[in-house]
């Protein structure tokens, strides 16, 4: 059996807890936890892989404490869950890698805040109860906005200031929504309350359904509730950073999604509602990210762009749509951990407040890294034959066949956009006149690991063909997996 | 063993070895210069002699592949060019400072466009295009130019406009027809508006790619600030898949009859989509050849002759009759000669003097003789004075332009013509006739390889001065493939000419007669040489009693033609450049705009919640 899968959840607890007792014993150790945590995770998912594909694909679920799904909480796990598992395991472990020795006078509560914001995007991902679901969004909320603010100095606690205010709406639009539903389907569950929404009330379940979509909307960074992303993303610690872009803002879409396809069996109105806020975040994100001076917030611009475009690919409700943006989940990801890491990479090698001008011919000093986010930006823009490209191809073609011509082209247009600020960035890193800015030359093994270790994700996924038919199919059957009511709720209920 | 299968294999392997050997520079440039002689043998040997020999390619229905004369008169101009201007880089890139990465990037454009020129379905076409904007982006980024990547990034973002411009239509097109292969194209499902759209979003995309008026604006900075031997490819070769795309997408894929759907010209017997393109294409050869004119470098000079050049091409391809089609095809390939040719001429003045303006040089004919050869048959080719190849491009273009009763846009194009004459001529007159400027006294001759690649393009066109028919025999293949009115209006070939139903223009002859003459005159001259030597030099002039030496100006040759610029002063300061500049800054003024809306009060950010949630109750509860 499958019961293991808990330790997902539970032992990343269990070492965010130990962390302290830890610390006590020696000062350097807790660094060293959440690389032994995320390697385990990471192991665990590709277990889990393994025996899902030994199990024709069928998704399971593992029932916590032994009580019966409508009773108690369960976990759902199929391809989609397990994509993301190991979305979050091996980009928080290279985010781990890369942490050793970055955060200045790192203190064990922030490797503690760290796993624990890693345990409740796992555990968001994975859980089949609501009210879990809530608790797990808290967890990482609060562990977000504590990672926030921990430089403490007045850009990151003004930032945290504002996440905090606009996070604590979203909770309440969130629970307010829960509620609702709580009262009209006496059940938690995912899959009973899917059996039951359609004996709710129209206006009751329309309530909740708007009450839920914006408190998510905000978690999942849709425009217009957006706001306390550029300064988020500017003011916390690069590595936090990294993990907001790459995973948090992952499994917030994840569960948007699977509360309206699931919870509330969206209709083409929802999804052409949900649509139109993709296709405004895409276009804001990308036309703002055109002027930013500042790496990060470009960066976080940028990040809300893409945001956009995997909205628009989930929302566009067919197949092959949802697998396009899960495959553009991945490549986000992993496209936006080389940014990260890799411009923080360089903006520690100079003196500077990282703006991009302090990048001025950096590829002179340091070839490598330049080599590889230049290689990502291109990769990100959807060169073929590069991974971006397909996922781009998936997601266009599928808008085109539900009759969204415009949207198309408004995509295409914001790639465009996205083009001009990302070579311009390039132009940057790649100036050949004199450096005028002084440089450290420190090669750190940590920091080029993690990053050439994406790049080569990227090769893998774009070169080898033959894997990446098989890929497809995997991440057809993941699609399937979150817009298939009826499967879902079989699964977990039995039939 | 499948052919396209080793072509792909020999040029990838160009490709790794320019990678591999990136630091040695011997080893990687004859690896490079081997892997594409032998593609191109490769190609000339099996076009059309084994019949046994796979020729089609497909991988998982999803790409298909085909080796016929289609493709292979673009990929042996591809190859051709491209393996001499990779000679001629082995000097002008040696020891500058992109040497290393110009070669794999080259060989990536290469990849990328042979690929793309092989294939049969739209998203393998796509990807070969995407590669050859990337890989030639990338080049012009390995230049020494100081403002290179402004120019770059424009081409660059302007070529991604077009290609998305064709992405749209390909997935438009796919939406409906549920293929992406060429031949799948079914023009019934479509209605008349549709159709009407998908021209004009498909054609954009390959007019940006040939420069082509108003979509231009990218092509002076792009060719004249790449490193020059690569610009000889650039718009010997490159500018030309925008001429093979709208040849495969209009006649190889749409269909002819499917375009006369969109709107019929009973007077000018063509569509009027087709009579547009007709007209970009004679105001582009027109406006091209007057900026070209006016310029005062070299490199934008050949810039924009190949803008107006590739004009020329393009009415051929709207006029879609045999006589037009027939030309086009003539001309990319006189074009392809006589534009590599010239461009490795100037990379090679420039590599040697440092000058790029054309008041700053003179006089190199005895520095630079073999130099002074090639550009001399390129202009005479260029402005198609017979008996070389471009006075047979002119004569099949007029009279499928006349075939067609346009004649407002025969005489237009006539004059163009006549203004190649005007900037071809600067050529030969600034840069090596008149005075040597006292600094370039010592200037040697170009570098071996360079004088190679610049010779071999001058007897290709002479050959073709002499033989036009054997080419114009070969466009036929390629226009039997295409099929369209070919037994109605066909180009007939004989052995020494080729014959159309307006008459028949014998080469042959005539180049015999022309050479006849050259040789009876040199030898006249020389006997009169021999009878009386007087030779007078550059300074034997007296004016106004002065003394001159070498240092006073004798010739002009600053500011050229500036009369016709004076004259047209007015109209030149409204320019599609300017245009699209203003465009852009009015566009980052909107994001700084936009950007604003994240005020970075938190308060705000509330209230955007607050505004959300009302937009939100009211969309789902009413």
């Amino acid at each position: 059996m499958v019961d293991y899968a808990i330790l997902l959840i539970a032992l990343p607890l269990f070492a965010a807890f130990l962390i302290p007792l830890v610390a006590m014993v020696n000062k350097n150790w807790p660094k060293y936890i959440p690389i032994l945590v995320t390697a385990f995770n990471s192991v665990l998912s590709i277990n889990l892989l393994l025996y899902l594909n030994a199990h024709n694909g069928t998704p399971f679920i593992v029932k916590i404490g032994g009580f019966i799904p409508p009773f108690g909480i369960n976990l759902f796990i199929g391809y989609l869950a397990i994509i993301l598992l190991m979305l979050i395991s091996f980009v928080g472990l290279m985010i781990s890698l890369y942490t050793i020795n970055t955060v200045k006078d790192a203190e064990s509560r922030y490797y503690m805040l760290f796993i624990l914001l890693l345990m409740g995007v796992t555990g968001l991902v994975i859980t089949g109860d609501l009210f879990n679901m809530f608790v797990f969004l808290e967890i990482t909320s609060i562990s977000a906005y504590s990672l926030t603010a921990y430089k403490r100095d007045g850009l990151s606690l003004e930032a945290s200031m504002k996440y905090i205010l606009i996070g604590s709406l979203a909770s309440v639009f969130v629970l307010i929504g829960i509620g609702v539903i709580y009262y009209s389907t006496h059940t938690l569950n995912i899959a009973d309350i899917s059996n039951h929404i359609n004996t709710v009330p129209k206006y009751i379940k329309m309530f909740s359904l708007s009450m839920l979509l914006i408190g998510l909307a905000i978690e999942a960074e849709l425009f217009p509730v957006n706001g306390w992303v550029p300064d988020v993303y500017q003011a916390s610690p690069t590595p936090v950073t990294t993990i907001f872009s790459s995973i948090v803002v992952k499994a917030t879409i994840y569960v948007f999604f699977r509360v309206l396809f699931t919870v509330f069996r969206a209709d083409l109105t929802v999804m052409n509602f949900v649509m139109g806020l993709g296709v405004i975040t895409l276009l804001i994100g990308e036309i703002s990210a055109l002027k930013q001076v500042n790496i990060k917030r470009m960066l976080a611009y940028s990040s809300i762009g893409q945001v956009g475009l995997i909205v628009i690919a989930i929302s566009s409700y067919s197949s092959m749509g949802v697998a396009g943006g899960i495959y553009q989940m991945i490549n986000h990801a992993i496209f936006k951990g080389i940014l990260f890491l890799g411009t923080a990479y360089m903006i520690t090698s100079v003196s500077g407040t990282g703006k991009i001008s302090d990048l001025k011919g950096i590829a002179q000093k340091m070839p490598i890294s330049s080599f590889i986010v230049s290689f990502s930006i291109i990769a990100l823009l959807g060169v073929p034959p590069l991974t971006g490209f397909w996922a781009k191809m998936m997601i266009l073609s599928s808008v085109m066949s539900s009759g969204h011509q415009i949207i198309v082209a408004l995509i295409l247009f914001a790639t465009v956009v996205e083009a001009v600020y990302y070579l311009k960035f390039i132009a940057v890193i790649y100036d050949s006149s004199e450096i005028t800015n002084s440089f450290k030359s420190t090669i750190k093994f940590n920091k080029i690991v993690p990053i050439v270790l994406f790049a080569l994700t990227i090769i893998l996924f774009s070169v080898v063909p033959q894997f990446l038919v098989k890929f497809q199919d995997v991440l057809l059957k993941a699609a399937n997996e979150l817009t298939n009511v009826s499967s879902y709720i079989s699964i977990v209920l039995g039939s | 063993m499948n052919v396209l299968r080793t072509i792909a294999l020999i040029l990838s392997l160009g490709f790794l070895s320019s990678i591999l050997f990136y630091k040695i520079r011997e080893l990687r440039n004859l690896s490079i210069i081997a892997s594409l002689s032998v593609a191109l043998g490769f190609v000339i040997k099996f076009f059309g002699i084994y019949t046994g020999i796979k020729r089609a390619f497909s991988y998982k229905d999803l790409f298909y592949f085909k080796f016929d004369a289609f493709s292979n008169f673009f990929v042996v101009l591809i190859l051709g060019v491209g393996l001499l201007a990779i000679l001629a880089s082995w000097n002008y890139m040696k020891e500058k400072k992109g040497e290393t990465f110009f070669y794999v990037f080259f060989m990536l454009t290469i990849l990328g466009m042979v690929g793309l020129v092989y294939s049969r379905d739209m998203l393998s076409f796509f990807i070969g295009w995407e590669v050859m904007t990337m890989g030639s982006f990338l080049v012009i980024l390995q230049s020494n130019e100081k403002d290179r990547f402004k120019f770059a990034l424009r081409y660059f973002i302007i070529s991604l406009i077009g290609a998305y411009s064709l992405l749209w239509s390909m997935f438009i097109i796919y939406n409906k027809v549920h293929s992406f292969k060429f031949s799948a194209f079914n023009s019934s499902v479509f209605t008349k508006g549709e159709l009407t759209t998908l021209l004009i979003t498909i054609s954009i995309g390959f007019l940006i790619k040939a420069a082509i008026m108003p979509f231009h604006t990218w092509a002076s900075g792009a060719y004249s600030r790449s490193p020059l031997t690569f610009t000889a490819f650039f718009s010997g070769a490159m500018s030309k898949m925008g001429i093979y795309g709208l040849f495969i997408f209009l006649y190889g894929s749409i269909g002819l009859s499917a375009i006369y759907k969109t709107g019929y010209n009973e007077f000018f017997q063509t569509s009027y989509f087709q009579y547009t393109l007709v007209w970009l294409g004679v105001i582009t050869a027109f406006l091209g050849t007057l900026r070209a004119i006016l310029s005062e470098d070299i490199r934008v000079m050949l810039a924009y002759s190949s803008v107006g050049q590739l004009g020329y091409m393009l009415i051929g391809i709207g006029l879609g009759s045999t006589l037009g089609l027939t030309a086009t095809l003539f001309h990319v390939v006189t074009h392809g000669l006589f534009k590599t040719s010239l461009f490795i001429v100037v990379a090679a003045i420039i590599h040697r003097t440092g000058k790029t303006k054309f008041h700053e040089l003179g006089g190199l004919i005895n520095n630079m003789p073999i130099a002074f050869i090639a550009t001399l048959i390129s202009i005479i080719t260029l402005a198609g004075i017979p008996p070389l190849g471009g006075f047979a491009t002119k004569w099949l273009l007029y009279e499928a332009m006349i075939e067609k009763r346009m004649f407002f846009a025969t005489a237009i194009t006539m004059l163009a013509s006549i203004g190649a004459f005007l900037y071809a001529y600067r050529l030969i007159q600034n840069l090596f006739l008149g005075q040597r400027k006292l600094e370039h006294d010592d200037v040697k001759p170009a570098p071996l390889t360079m004088q190679i690649a610049m010779l071999i393009p001058a007897l290709g066109m002479v050959f073709l001065g002499f033989f036009p028919n054997l080419l114009i025999k070969y466009t036929n293949l390629f226009i039997e493939l295409i099929n369209i009115d070919f037994f109605k209006l066909g180009v007939k070939v004989t052995d020494t000419a080729f014959t159309n139903s307006y008459g028949y223009w014998n080469a042959f002859y005539l180049g015999s007669a022309v050479v006849i003459i050259f040789i009876v005159s040199t030898i006249y001259y020389n006997l009169q040489r021999r009878a009386k030597i007087y030779k007078i030099g550059q300074l034997d002039i007296y004016t106004a009693g002065e003394y001159v030496t070498r240092e006073t100006p004798l010739n002009y040759s600053f500011n050229f033609y500036g009369f016709i610029f004076d004259s047209l002063k007015p109209a030149i300061k409204y320019s599609v450049t300017n245009f699209i500049t203003r465009i852009s800054k009015e566009f980052i003024a909107l994001s700084d705009f936009v950007r604003r809306i994240y005020t970075g009060n938190g308060q705000h950010y509330a209230i955007f919640t607050m505004i959300f949630t009302i937009i939100t109750l009211i969309y789902f509860l009413s």
